[in-house]
């Protein structure tokens, strides 16, 4: 059994490709049903967010029946399976380190963002309601959160947090200097949106807006930072009052178009608006950044300045990866440890079967016994077979401690094939 | 004299403002213009209390009077938002206006003709100048303003810029603000300057002569000041549109100043 990822993140693709391969919120659940049903795979994940689409597989044997570019094109109704280039597909242990690295935001757009942590758990919780969580990813993914929350317990990614919320913050001092008379819109309640709103108000903005297609919880949001709600069809007529607008919604089509985003300029007298599309695909047409006064920055531009401080950044990120690897480390000896226990356990299951199955077969011709007599033969029976198994637990527990990944696994079947288990 | 040592002052800010391009030293830099202020003050004083027994050089009295006001407003300006990149255009302006104060050759010291002689024994025409050079220097700020604001909106548009590079620049809005209040100071003052140039010279020549290069601009630069500050009341000019106003504005309004010496209404004070 091999563990494989599929992945576009905005290290393999561009925003466009990225859009066309997304999977909304409301899409994941039917997604995950239909990799359940994907001939080969026993466990799966799907992590789709506004910068990456990747999906876990457990599946069996070395995983060659499983096709995940297919099935990813079948999940996001697209003809074709998308170009292989646009893609990461790793296995094995490749994939625990990358989703190690992606928990502890070593490959975040932003590194040491915090959103993308509670995107892999959310992503985690969808697959368990699914019932696609099976022990491998049980095992795996918690070991990832515990790893995330040492990195940043113990270096400094989160105590200077650069992300795409400081960006935003950033930007929007640029353009604003001083936040305390400004107006954030928020338009939908995604994770990544949310914060970077919650973070411009910290930074003093006066007031929020919320609008979500589902008003109870743009209502929600809105009462948690005292801010209002309107539905999202009054858009058009409250855009106006806001500065700074953040769109990350999982709606297929581009909520602000440039007739709506001239509207609200006009009606604001040419006041500035500076609109943060954090969504995938796109919220805010992109030819809204031509209008005068209008500047819209989207995922892409947004890594794009932020990349400037990744240098800054370089030696967190490298005792990051340390813990990483040492974090790795102890998760695989654990895997194998648990590779190694039930073969251990089986192996003895099978020798006290055939040890009692034996002695009842021959205890009848032995006549009436004394009980000194019968425990007598039940110890010699029992260290005849403890004896004989143990030179090879002994060498299956060595094999563990020394041997490669790759001797260790042939060890395994080895034994297994040897004693029928 | 002492206009030397506010060159020298001057200068001495400017080189501390480039050595320390980005940050630090502004207290220094704040000193050093304030103490040219002071000597240009103190050698303009000197100039008018000399007059009429010393012949005026109006001309060179005038460059430093700018250079004084503009002094002044960086002064103002440097202590509400200290934006360095404003102080790298108008530092360099203060620099270039004192020293042509001090520096260039100076006219024919007849003195001015009687005609002149008895305006200038009139107070009107000080008020006229002062007017004026205020109103001018309060474009010179927006203009100094309006050319970071397009600086920062390119980079804003571009996304190209990392964020770290553009903090020396000041945020758009302000930049947008500091503008328009500049143009808000300057152009009541301008319009004050230039009815009372229409009324003397309306006293003095029976007309006003509009063919005259100094006045058509100014009037010129004029009416492109009210349409900036209309066009922003009535219809929300502002930003990239208004700052590229403000720079034609600034454009007609150094013509007039630089064609002073052609105007025959003025050039009566320069011989």
């Amino acid at each position: 059994m091999t563990l494989l990822l599929l992945g576009i993140s905005h290290h393999s693709a561009p925003i466009d490709e990225r859009e066309r391969l997304a999977i909304p919120p409301a899409g994941l659940e039917a997604a995950l049903r239909l990799l359940a049903a994907e001939p080969g795979v026993r466990e799966g994940l799907i992590l789709s967010t506004c910068n990456r689409v990747e999906v876990v597989a457990h599946a069996e044997d070395n995983g060659s029946a499983v096709d995940l570019r297919h099935w990813l094109a079948r999940a996001t109704g697209l003809p074709a399976p998308p170009d292989a280039s646009l893609f990461y597909q790793l296995r094995g242990n490749e994939v625990a380190r990358h989703l190690f690295r992606v928990a502890a935001s070593l490959d975040s757009v932003v590194v040491g963002e915090p959103q993308i942590l509670g995107q892999l758990k959310y992503a985690y919780a969808q697959a368990q309601a699914v019932g696609l969580v099976g022990a491998e990813l049980d095992a795996l993914l918690p070991r990832a959160f515990h790893a995330a929350k040492r990195v940043r317990a113990e270096t400094g990614i989160a105590a200077h947090p650069v992300s795409v919320s400081q960006a935003a913050v950033d930007l929007a001092r640029q353009i604003f200097g001083n936040l305390s008379q400004k107006t954030v819109l928020l338009i939908g309640t995604g994770a990544m949106g949310s914060i970077a709103a919650r973070y411009l108000l910290r930074q003093g903005a006066a007031r929020l807006l919320v609008t979500n297609r589902t008003f109870a919880s743009a209502q929600a949001l809105a009462a948690k930072h005292h801010g209002d709600a309107f539905p999202l069809e009054q858009l058009r007529e409250q855009g106006e009052h806001a500065d700074v607008v953040i769109a990350c919604t999982g709606s297929p089509h581009p909520l602000i178009s440039k007739a709506d985003a001239g509207h609200f300029l006009s009606r604001r007298r040419g006041r500035p608006m500076l609109f943060l599309d954090l969504a995938v695909p796109r919220d805010v047409e992109p030819s809204v950044h031509q209008l005068e006064n209008a500047f819209v920055y989207n995922v892409d531009d947004l890594d794009r300045v932020v990349r400037s401080n990744l240098a800054e950044r370089a030696q967190e990120a490298v005792d990051a990866e340390v813990i990483i690897e040492a974090e790795l480390r102890l998760y695989a000896e654990r895997r194998q440890a648990r590779d190694l226990a039930p073969t251990l356990a089986a192996l003895q299951t099978r020798a006290e079967a055939l040890r009692t199955a034996e002695w009842a077969r021959v205890r009848g011709r032995l006549g009436p016994l004394t009980p000194d007599q019968e425990q007598a033969a039940e110890a010699l029976t029992r260290s005849l077979m403890q004896k004989w198994l143990h030179q090879p637990m002994v060498q299956l527990k060595l094999a563990q401690l020394e041997a490669g990944a790759a001797d260790r696994d042939a060890l395994l079947q080895l034994v297994r094939r040897l004693f029928d288990l | 004299m002492w206009s030397r040592v506010a060159l020298v002052c001057y200068f001495v800010a400017l080189i501390v403002l480039i050595a320390y391009q980005r940050r630090g030293a502004s207290g220094l830099i704040r000193a050093a213009v304030a103490t040219g202020f002071l000597f240009q003050f103190v050698s303009l004083v000197e100039a008018l209390a000399a007059f009429p027994s010393q012949p005026l050089d109006l001309y060179h009295v005038i460059t430093s009077l700018l250079a004084f006001v503009v002094a002044a407003f960086f002064l103002m300006v440097y202590r509400a938002h200290s934006p360095r990149a404003l102080s790298l255009l108008v530092l360099p302006l203060v620099v270039i206006l004192a020293a042509v104060a001090v520096l260039a050759p100076l006219g024919a010291r007849s003195g001015p003709s009687p005609l002149a002689r008895s305006l200038l024994h009139n107070g009107w025409i000080y008020v006229h100048i002062l007017l004026i050079i205020v109103g001018y220097a309060g474009l010179v700020v927006a203009m100094a303003a309006g050319v970071l604001y397009l600086a920062a909106e390119r980079s804003l548009k571009a996304k190209a810029a990392p964020l770290a590079g553009q903090a020396w620049l000041p945020p758009l809005e302000k930049l947008d603000l500091l503008a328009y209040r500049a143009l808000l100071v300057g152009f009541p003052l301008l319009t004050a300057g230039l009815v009372i140039g229409a009324y003397w010279a309306d006293a003095l020549f029976g007309h006003v002569s509009l063919g005259d290069p100094t006045v058509l601009l100014a009037l010129l630069a004029w009416a492109i000041y009210l349409v900036l500050l209309f066009a922003r009341w009535s219809s929300g000019w502002r930003g990239r549109r208004s700052a590229y106003l403000t720079l034609i504005c600034f454009a007609v309004a150094l013509a007039g100043w630089l064609v002073n010496g052609l105007s025959r209404v003025h050039s009566i004070f320069l011989q």
